[in-house]
């Protein structure tokens, strides 16, 4: 079990601005499951990216058997039996299982046409070896996600992989799954196979892991066995000790109104009832990991999908079968995650997204008011600084950063009593950051309700006055009175349930 | 500057509409006559007209192919239940019909898109499908004509030398250029093509604008149904086959971007003059008709093609 396969030594990668690897080392041994832990942010992916060829590292070398390799694309390292199963499939979802399994590397006949009945009989040997009973004809469409990986597990083995990384496998299984997808993984242990296994879920790293490595910041914190650490201290390692705890705050300032108020929420296996308050004048911290529920619930409030079960009342008011129009009205407004995607007309100016929550309340005539559209713009463009030649710039061309504040712009020009953050500066470099963090509190001061969602541990913690924690849809603890003395430990905790042990 | 770099693309399509001009000009000097001038504008504003409505339902990214059926079935109604009608409160009352009746079938496109989520290519073909079938069922093989003096004039007459269809168009396209510049369906329109999803986060009423563009471009359809029949002085289940087509090109060569929330106004005047004047000129140009379908067909690709270029190399 001792022989090592792989070795990762003093990998450095750099983006711009950011060394999102920094001398990482890491190595395999033959027929192990060795743990990649980590916060979001913390490298695991671009490590596993520069393994297999996405990215190239500056420095640092790739030893495999011994030798020195250099995999210039991701097709290099598939041909040396790495393989890599995404979060995402990528599976094509209207072709068979078969076809999938092959895709690519079809078996051919002689007539060079696809020889349709090995690829079956093929395709049904890997599933079997795999003990999964799916139809090899059947269209991967049909199939649940635990199957969609077992079918990416047999792809994996159709190429003869003898690494296999698989990133976060288990965020969308249910227990059953697990544990079938867990004997799985020891039957290719059996056959030889060495995984990398990333995941956040403290408690199955240690059911499943041999080796664990916890990377903090683009660093390697340390390698430990499985079997000889605590979650304790695991958690410490991800966390680190070192980052100060400023809280800026002084006073909490909330009131008696109340700006939002959830209970019993329910949907599907997402939001199992969820209740949360946030009152006027308070920022209300969403912790968890990323799939937990955080963004879900924040989605079900706003209408975007719908709930099953469960009240919701937005500024005092309650709201039957909440949609953003309804939200706005009642005051409510939503910083999205994803602000290509959900916050802003990219190919618009940027005076024109700045009324873009707001034209019924801004114009309500129905006619606009050129000039003061270019006001308003103008205005939030000195308040916000927005770094722009002029408001009649296209917001493509801003950096990320000043794209978020003209998201910002149009939701502050709207007047909203309650703002949901989510993940408010993901992607934004440390100025900008800064700026936003003291708008949220602005906000605050002014009597604003707001539910910040965030990742950055270090901003839940230096913003928030109450924190709610989800795991697994539902909320699993509350920091009433976030102090100097809450750490980032008690929030991680239970974040993945390192707590319940 | 700013605002020479923000309307680039849409000076770089009248640089090419210039250049066409100016070529027609030394080549044929009958080209640039008022009279002739005059005619290429009258021509141009029928596909003008419906370009203009079919620019609405592209800004919000979709496409309305059933303008040209409109027009049909609403000038056979005007025929079938309103050529009698000698007095102007007739001729009013029928064609506040044709409007309403336009207005319905933008509402049909507008349900199917919209509330249904149909793919609006197949959903606006259906529709106008089923409105050339109204058509012919309702004349019965007849085609009617001999409208009163009044109607005529509408699409056939002209007020201090210039053509009635010119006038209605250059109003048309004032009332359009204000609704998307200077009110917030416009906004809607350019927000909801832009980015659907941001729009619904920004509570902007999605459905309710896409209704809004099929149903204006419905009735635009329906006013150039009127205007079509006064100058034709008929009416018959078989026309305006091909005006949705040369209208979807008029707004595309003029930059009405088919992927939503992209274009003017002014782009299309350019796109429907150009089109107008390949094939004026080669009339002038006393090219033979058989092969002026045809190369219309290689002068639109190679005009988009270098109003594509010049734009990318100036920004």
């Amino acid at each position: 079990m001792s022989d090592v396969i792989l070795e990762l030594r003093n990998i450095c990668k750099e983006f711009p601005g950011v060394k999102a690897l920094d001398n990482v080392s890491f190595d395999l041994r033959k027929g192990e499951v060795h743990v990649l832990l980590g916060e979001n942010g913390a490298g695991k992916s671009t490590l596993m990216k520069v393994l297999t060829g996405v990215y190239h590292p500056n420095s640092g070398e790739i030893v495999l058997h011994g030798n020195k390799v250099s995999f210039q694309t991701p097709r290099d390292a598939q041909l040396a039996r790495i393989a890599i199963i995404f979060q995402e499939f990528n599976l094509a979802p209207n072709l068979t299982v078969a076809q999938n399994i092959f895709l690519g590397r079809e078996p051919k006949a002689r007539s060079g046409l696809i020889d349709r009945a090995k690829m079956v009989r093929d395709a049904q040997e890997i599933l079997d070896f795999l003990k999964v009973k799916i139809d090899p004809n059947a269209k991967v469409e049909t199939l649940g996600v635990a199957h969609q990986q077992l079918v990416e597990v047999a792809k994996a083995l159709s190429i003869d992989s003898e690494i296999l990384i698989m990133d976060e496998p288990t965020a969308t299984l249910s227990e059953n799954e697990i544990s079938a997808l867990f004997d799985t993984i020891r039957n290719l242990q059996k056959r030889g196979v060495s995984i990398i296994y990333i995941s956040h879920r403290m408690q199955e790293l240690k059911v499943i892991g041999n080796r664990i490595t916890v990377l903090r910041d683009g660093q390697t914190v340390g390698t430990c066995e499985a079997s000889e650490v605590t979650l304790d201290e695991l958690i410490r390692m991800m966390v680190g000790r070192e980052i100060s705890k400023v809280r800026t705050r002084t006073e909490n300032t909330a009131r008696e109104e109340t700006a939002l108020e959830v209970s019993h929420l329910s949907q599907g296996n997402k939001l199992k009832d969820v209740s949360i308050r946030v009152q006027r004048g308070e920022i209300v911290g969403l912790a968890g990991l990323v799939g937990s529920g955080r963004t879900e619930l924040a989605q079900a409030v706003y209408g975007i999908t719908r709930r099953d079960s469960g009240d919701i009342s937005i500024c005092g008011e309650p709201i039957q079968n909440p949609t953003p129009i309804k939200c706005i009205q009642r005051r409510m407004g939503f910083i999205s995650e994803d602000r290509k995607e959900c916050g802003l007309a990219l190919n618009l100016p940027i005076r024109v997204n700045v009324t873009h929550a707001g034209l019924k309340s801004i114009f309500p005539g129905g006619i606009v008011d050129v000039r003061r559209e270019r006001k308003l713009a103008e205005d939030y463009r000195a308040k916000l600084r927005i770094v722009t030649p002029d408001v009649e710039r296209n917001v493509v061309n801003l950096s990320g950063g000043n794209q978020q504040k003209v998201v910002l712009a149009k939701w502050l020009s709207t007047d909203s009593a309650f703002l949901v953050f989510d993940e408010p500066t993901r992607g934004i470099d440390v100025g900008a950051k800064e700026e936003i963090h003291n708008l949220i509190r602005d906000l605050a001061v002014n009597g604003v309700g707001i539910l910040m969602i965030s990742s950055d541990l270090p901003e839940i913690l230096t913003l928030s006055d109450r924190i709610y924690v989800m795991r697994e849809g539902r909320i699993v603890h509350e920091i009433e009175q976030v102090t100097s003395e809450t750490t980032q430990e008690e929030i991680i905790a239970y974040a993945t349930g390192g707590a319940e042990q | 500057m700013s605002a020479i770099k923000k309307h680039l693309d849409t000076l770089s399509r009248l640089a090419v509409l210039i250049v066409m001009f100016v070529l027609l000009v030394l080549v044929s000097p009958s080209f640039g006559t008022l009279t002739n001038i005059l005619n290429v504008l009258r021509v141009s504003s029928l596909t003008l007209i419906i370009a203009t409505g079919i620019a609405l339902c592209m800004l919000v990214s979709g496409i309305d192919l059933s303008p040209g059926a409109t027009i049909a079935l609403t000038s056979i109604l005007f025929g079938r239940y309103f050529q009698m009608g000698h007095s102007t409160g007739e001729m009013v009352f029928g064609i506040a019909g044709i409007l309403a009746v336009s207005a319905v079938i933008g509402a049909a496109n507008g349900f199917c898109v919209a509330k249904l989520s149909l793919p609006p290519f197949l959903a606006t073909y259906g529709i106008q499908q089923i409105v050339r079938g109204l058509a012919y069922l309702l004349t019965n093989g007849l085609v009617y004509s001999g409208f009163t003096e009044q109607f005529k004039f509408i699409g056939g007459g002209s007020i201090l030398g210039i053509h009635t269809p010119i006038i209605f168009a250059a109003i048309l396209l004032i009332i359009v250029g204000f609704l998307l510049n200077k009110t917030t369906l416009g906004r809607r329109i350019y927000a909801v093509g832009s980015n659907r999803e941001s729009a619904r986060y920004s509570g902007i009423n999605v459905t309710g604008t896409l209704m809004m563009s099929y149903i204006l471009s419905g009735l635009i359809a329906g006013f150039a149904g009127i205007v079509y029949t006064s100058r034709l002085n008929c009416a018959e289940p078989t026309i305006g086959a091909e005006f949705a087509q040369q209208a979807i090109a008029a707004a595309a060569i003029g930059g009405i971007s088919f992927k939503g929330g992209h274009g003017n106004v002014f782009g299309i005047i350019i796109g429907a003059l150009m089109l107008t004047l390949i094939t004026n000129g080669m009339t002038l140009l006393g090219i033979d008709s058989d092969w002026q379908v045809g190369a219309t067909g290689v002068i639109i690709i190679l005009a988009v093609l270098i109003d594509r270029n010049t734009a990318k190399k100036k920004v």
